[in-house]
């Protein structure tokens, strides 16, 4: 049963809002009392640290009475502190032991990953952090199917794996196929519970593929998702639903033979990790402006002019002020996609921070929250 | 306009003198603002943190300390200063600072430019646009930055003087003591709709923004709190004392505030020695003539750290017009290196103690209070700019 505490804590802080008491005022004080009491900006305690891999561990949070919980194959926001700057994460959680407030992450260390970096590495069994509401449509129906097939590569299978977690507890008479793409056996996050899942649930099919996800020249004898492959292993896959999530490249893979099947209605997928920022200046990105109500504006923009310039040319008027960085006017937020930032050079990938309309320009296809 | 075909207008005799004096001039401040945005992190973070935390328990102790000791007068006191100091942290060292973007670095949704709201009767929308786009963007250039005068004072002679400004002391006695109401309709440019430049219409979607931040703010300090002045003097005997005790409280805590943050503001632009510009300065305007109108158009405090800290750093007001998006934290260590880049320019660096800056201030509002006066706009246009401007802008030299 859900405690009473959040919808009383909210309630108490609403009333406090009419003293002067905002709610980032209410949650830090009643966060000196104990973090998970936060009821507005949510924070998660580790409670459990378990290496998968040599690059990969999992981190068991228990969170407050105020988290909503977790549907298998949503992703939520994992933030944290370095430097004075918080940056901020998209990871898919998973419920552990069936509570509403305790769910686990597995993150997988990213070459030059700051914060992937810090979760693996820094981040200590009793530390506190700040985490999002789950969200996203990466998710199974309310009926699960009868059968349906996940299609995973690297880091992408924890959505899918707590989406097999779940149809194991509660609806063992699916029959899931999961095509797993990793390096190897030593870089296979879950490879030894997926092993004994795949023994103790008959429901499971469960292919290992030892190649990376069709990232990069393919070896000698490695195997890539083509629809070969699909035939060999699941031959009906045209009909089934499908859900992927990995690299890029995999996504892309998917996405064109699930086309060329006629059954893209069928295919789900969830990118994760940012999008890529191409070096040719020429090209032209998607933009899509959400202002505080009403409709999205959308327009296409260049890295060789500055995001408001791209928006007044494509007829829209976004609020603004100097035109030289100064003001702050045209502030939004960078949700997700990478830009330059044309007063320093340096590049930003989306995380909800703060830029500058005026003095920013595309590097990716990117989404902004206007304040 | 009615802008009169005056004389030609005066160029300072100070900073550089060339166009290749200014370019150096630009690339000298510029490198300092990039040598400091590349240390701003973790200490500054964490000063902005401590400074929200203190104006948190200061209203704390001025709220309970009314609330606790209702007319007795030692803690009645107490209580209303410390809620006017944490009403003066609120709105200068951290709703100023924050409401520039200075700590948008840090990602943090309490420190947000955008977002952040304050005790204030003036809504952030509001304040972001007059404050920093017309002010920071424009200041000091008659006729365009409506920070000089607030559409209410006679600073400098480019105002012609008509016998309604005999009135300016008591118009500045009374923006000082309702100095954030005044804030919160200075957008509004009521002025303008008076001598009907404006039509009311055009401004009643801000109005109704104004309203409810007002209603909202009285309704805090002069409803709420006081109704929770009643509900203790009730447990006590006495709910009418007690209310009132915690009303006039609040009302002397903003008192407070408004007379302080009146006297900081007037001692940034309206000193003895600071210049105002005409709007010839704006075409073409580079900028390094940006940079240079924004040393010669602001003063600074000399002081202790505690004053700079009330001040909301806007003791280094010169800092701060430079570079009005780098965290305040960061002023104190800029001052010397922008000091020795204007003795390298011959530009004046206009600063002093608060009682002297601020007798100035108070002399400047005497003496514009009657006819004439010797403060007139000038121009940085170089001679050549100034040529192809009037060139380009055939009406303005009409």
């Amino acid at each position: 049963m859900r405690s009473i505490y959040p919808a009383l804590a909210t309630r108490l802080s609403g009333l406090l809002g009419h003293l002067g008491v905002g709610p980032h005022a209410f949650d830090d004080t009643i966060g000196l009392v104990s973090p998970l009491l936060r009821v507005h900006r949510l924070q998660a305690r580790v409670v459990e640290r378990v290496a998968e891999t040599p690059s990969a561990c999992t981190l068991v949070l228990q969170a407050g009475a105020a988290f909503p919980g977790v549907v298998p194959g949503q992703h939520m926001s994992v933030v944290i502190e370095i430097d004075g700057v918080r940056h901020r994460r998209s990871y898919s959680p998973r419920p552990v032991d069936g509570r509403r407030d305790r769910l686990a992450i597995t993150v997988q260390r990213q070459p030059h990953g700051r914060v992937s970096s810090w979760l693996t590495e820094r981040v200590r069994v009793g530390d506190v952090l700040e985490v999002g509401a789950p969200a996203g449509d990466f998710i199974l129906p309310s009926m699960p199917p009868p059968s349906l097939l996940l299609v995973a590569g690297g880091s992408g299978i924890t959505p899918g794996y707590a989406m097999l977690q779940w149809l194991q507890q509660h609806a063992p008479r699916t029959q899931a196929t999961l095509i797993y793409f990793a390096r190897s056996r030593e870089d296979r996050i879950f490879a030894a519970e997926l092993e004994r899942l795949s023994g103790s649930w008959r429901g499971l099919r469960y292919a290992p593929i030892d190649t990376l996800a069709n990232v990069g020249p393919v070896e000698r004898g490695g195997r890539v998702l083509d629809a070969a492959l699909l035939d060999t292993i699941e031959p009906g896959w045209r009909a089934l639903p499908a859900y992927c999530c990995g690299p890029a490249p995999l996504m892309e893979t998917a996405r064109r033979l699930w086309s060329e099947a006629g059954a893209s209605a069928r295919l789900h997928t969830e990118s994760f990790g940012a999008r890529i920022a191409v070096g040719d200046a020429a090209r032209r990105h998607h933009v899509s402006l959400l202002p505080a109500q009403g409709l999205a504006q959308r327009f296409e923009a260049t890295q060789a002019v500055s995001l408001l310039e791209a928006a007044e040319a494509a007829g829209h008027a976004p609020k603004h002020g100097c035109r030289q960085g100064i003001c702050h006017e045209c502030t939004c937020r960078l949700e997700s996609g990478s830009v330059v930032d044309l007063t320093t050079g340096q590049r930003l990938d989306g995380e909800g921070q703060n830029i500058r309309l005026c003095v920013s320009a595309a590097m990716s296809d990117v989404t902004l929250q206007a304040a | 306009m009615t802008h009169a075909p005056a004389a030609p207008l005066s160029r300072p005799a100070v900073g550089p003198r060339t166009a290749e004096e200014l370019a150096a001039f630009e690339r000298d401040i510029d490198a300092l603002r990039e040598r400091t945005r590349a240390k701003v992190g973790a200490s500054d973070a964490r000063y902005i943190r401590r400074v929200l935390w203190s104006v948190r328990l200061l209203e704390l102790a001025g709220r309970v300390l009314l609330l606790a000791g209702g007319w007795f007068w030692p803690t009645w006191w107490l209580g209303s200063v410390c809620l006017g100091l944490a009403k003066i942290l609120d709105n200068m060292e951290l709703g100023h600072n924050v409401m520039h973007g200075q700590f948008n670095f840090m990602n943090d949704p309490r420190f947000a430019g955008q977002d952040f709201e304050w005790d204030n009767t003036c809504p952030k929308e509001e304040w972001r646009h007059s404050h920093n786009f017309v002010h920071h963007h424009y200041t000091n250039v008659w006729g365009m930055d409506r920070d000089f005068g607030y559409g209410l004072l006679r600073m400098s002679s480019d105002l012609r003087w008509t016998p309604q400004f005999l009135t300016q002391p008591l118009r500045a006695l009374l923006l000082a003591l309702y100095f954030e109401w005044f804030v919160a309709v200075h957008d509004l440019q009521l002025d303008k709709i008076l001598i009907r430049r404006k039509k009311w219409a055009d401004v009643r979607p801000q109005w109704l923004l104004v309203r409810a931040k007002m209603l909202r703010q009285a309704a805090k300090d002069y409803v709420a709190w006081p109704l929770v002045g009643a509900a203790v003097g009730w447990a006590l005997g006495d709910p009418l004392g007690w209310a009132g005790a915690v009303l006039l409280g609040n009302v002397v805590g903003n008192l407070i505030r408004n007379v302080w943050a009146f006297a900081i503001i007037f001692c940034g632009h309206f000193t003895e020695g600071i210049y105002t510009f005409d709007k010839s300065c704006l075409a073409g305007e580079t900028r390094g003539q940006w940079y240079l109108r924004q040393i010669l158009g602001s003063s600074n405090l000399r002081g202790s750290r505690l004053l700079h800290i009330l001040s909301g750093n806007l003791s280094h007001q010169i800092e701060h017009h430079l570079f009005p998006d780098l965290p305040a934290t960061r002023y104190a260590e800029l001052a010397p290196q922008v000091q020795a880049i204007c003795r390298k320019y011959n530009v004046p660096y206009n600063t002093g103690s608060f009682v002297r800056q601020f007798g100035t201030v108070l002399l400047r509002i005497a003496r514009y209070t009657f006819p004439g006066g010797p403060q007139k706009a000038v121009t940085l246009a170089l001679p050549a700019q100034a040529a192809s401007g009037a060139a380009a802008r055939p009406e303005a030299a009409a």
